[in-house]
């Protein structure tokens, strides 16, 4: 049942993306926002299985992990239990020294993913308050070391004709891999930055069908496949994926409305996936809107 | 404890009616006009216990057959009703979020049984609307998104 895990190390991030749950939950409820950053030893603890050859994207629903405040003490504590780690960044506001101490954790089996949607002349357009001077200076870091490098690229209206000029500046910089990541956020705060139709993600045709009918329907459900991430919010509770963690379907599904259960504090993630709620979940995976939403059936 | 403010407008299809407004939380009066006689912007915080029902209601009293006139058809001219707008619960504008969730009892002015209706933010009898939700409001919220 386990074939990966999902931690969002933390909730803390210096960008504003209109398309983050973050941002748009900071800009709904900002009163009730709190940062959150996971405790390395409850986080261990929690993980009661062995985690060799097990892989660990390290990457968050509303948060940028390189800005969890003991961030090297984790990913060396998952070295030392030999899972591989998919770290998934913007890179802004680090230092050189830290991104060489940063690789040093890292194996070849491990990658480092940044997240940069544009040239450096326009990127900030999405990743609001991002910065390419500190990025630049990370990729470099990176592209030198002996770990994977991916740049993932999100095309959106003022960046879909500089795809071609990112790849080569990706070649240029070092970075192993670059991939076009269509996006399928779209809504009213992103709407204004969608691209032409042949750059959107296959998704969105259903989820924007969902939103309008809420209604059941077939799903493809990502978790039951090879790629399943078990998903550890950075205020330490578990999902099974992190969509079923964003605020808008959390507390209407089994994993929010029964929370202490869930609560990496008071137990593991072997009786998580004990527990008879989260195998009734599983077996009853159409019936939520969470699945509905993420994973519905182009074909439906 | 939890405290977050509620809000809203309050105003009157027609000032010269006394129309009564009285607004309760857990049956307590909380606030009460005599008299709504020009629009209001009602602001008041709330205090709450985690994971308690909580009960906001509001009374409409005053309004009188005289004050809907009618023409030779029966055909309604002019009504005096108290409406409510951009309710907002935590600082979080409801919408129909707040209407799929009240209940509106009235008599329709005395001429049937008390009756439970739907309230779209409009009182145009003598009644009293009843709106539940638990604390912290903003969990309720996203419990119902």
């Amino acid at each position: 049942m386990l074939q990966g895990l999902h931690l969002e190390l933390t909730n803390i991030c210096m960008l504003k993306c209109p398309g983050c749950p973050r941002t748009q939950f900071i800009n709904i409820f900002p009163q009730h926002w709190k940062n959150q950053s996971l405790d390395a030893e409850t986080l261990m603890n929690f993980l009661d299985i062995d985690l060799k050859g097990k892989n660990i994207l390290i990457c968050g629903h509303y948060g940028d992990p390189i800005y969890h405040p003991d961030f090297f003490n984790i990913v060396s504590q998952l070295k030392s239990r030999d899972a591989i780690l998919e770290i998934v960044t913007n890179g802004s506001y680090k230092k050189k020294d830290w991104w060489k101490q940063f690789v040093a954790l890292l194996s070849d089996k491990d990658t480092i993913r940044f997240s940069i949607d544009g040239l450096p002349k326009n990127f900030t357009k999405y990743r609001i308050n991002a910065d390419w001077q500190s990025i630049e200076i990370g990729m470099k870091v990176v592209a030198q070391s002996n770990c994977k490098s991916k740049w993932s690229y999100i095309p959106f209206s003022f960046n879909e004709n500089d795809i071609k000029e990112a790849e080569l500046l990706c070649k240029h910089i070092g970075i192993k891999e670059f991939e076009v990541n269509k996006s399928d956020r779209w809504d009213e705060y992103t709407e204004h930055l969608k691209p032409s139709a042949e750059q959107i993600g296959l998704r969105d045709q259903n989820m924007q069908a969902w939103k309008q009918k809420q209604k059941e329907k077939k799903i493809n459900p990502a978790c039951l496949s090879t790629e399943s991430f078990h998903f550890i919010s950075a205020d330490g509770f578990y999902t099974p994926c992190c969509y079923s963690y964003d605020f808008r379907f959390y507390y209407k599904n089994p994993f929010g409305l029964n929370k202490d259960e869930y609560n990496i504090r008071n137990t593991t993630i072997t009786k998580v996936l004990e527990n008879n709620i989260t195998k009734d979940f599983f077996d009853n995976l159409d019936q939520y809107s969470v699945c509905q939403f993420n994973c519905g059936d182009c074909d439906a | 404890m939890h405290k977050f403010p509620i809000s809203f407008r309050l105003y009157s299809t027609d000032y010269s009616a006394p129309l009564m407004f009285n607004l309760y939380h857990n049956q307590q009066l909380i606030y009460s006009v005599d008299h709504v006689c020009e629009s209001t912007d009602i602001n008041i915080m709330l205090h709450t216990y985690e994971n308690q029902s909580q009960e906001l209601s509001w009374l409409m009293a005053g309004k009188k057959h005289e004050h809907t006139k009618l023409d030779k058809n029966g055909k309604i001219l002019s009504d005096a009703a108290l409406i409510t707008e951009n309710f907002k619960l935590d600082n979080f504008e409801l919408g129909h979020k707040l209407t799929d969730h009240c209940v509106y009892c009235h008599d329709n002015n005395g001429t049937t049984e008390i009756s439970q209706n739907t309230y779209d933010h409009y009182m145009g009898c003598n009644g009293q609307v009843f709106f539940s939700f638990t604390s912290p409001a903003y969990i309720w919220i996203l419990k119902n998104w």
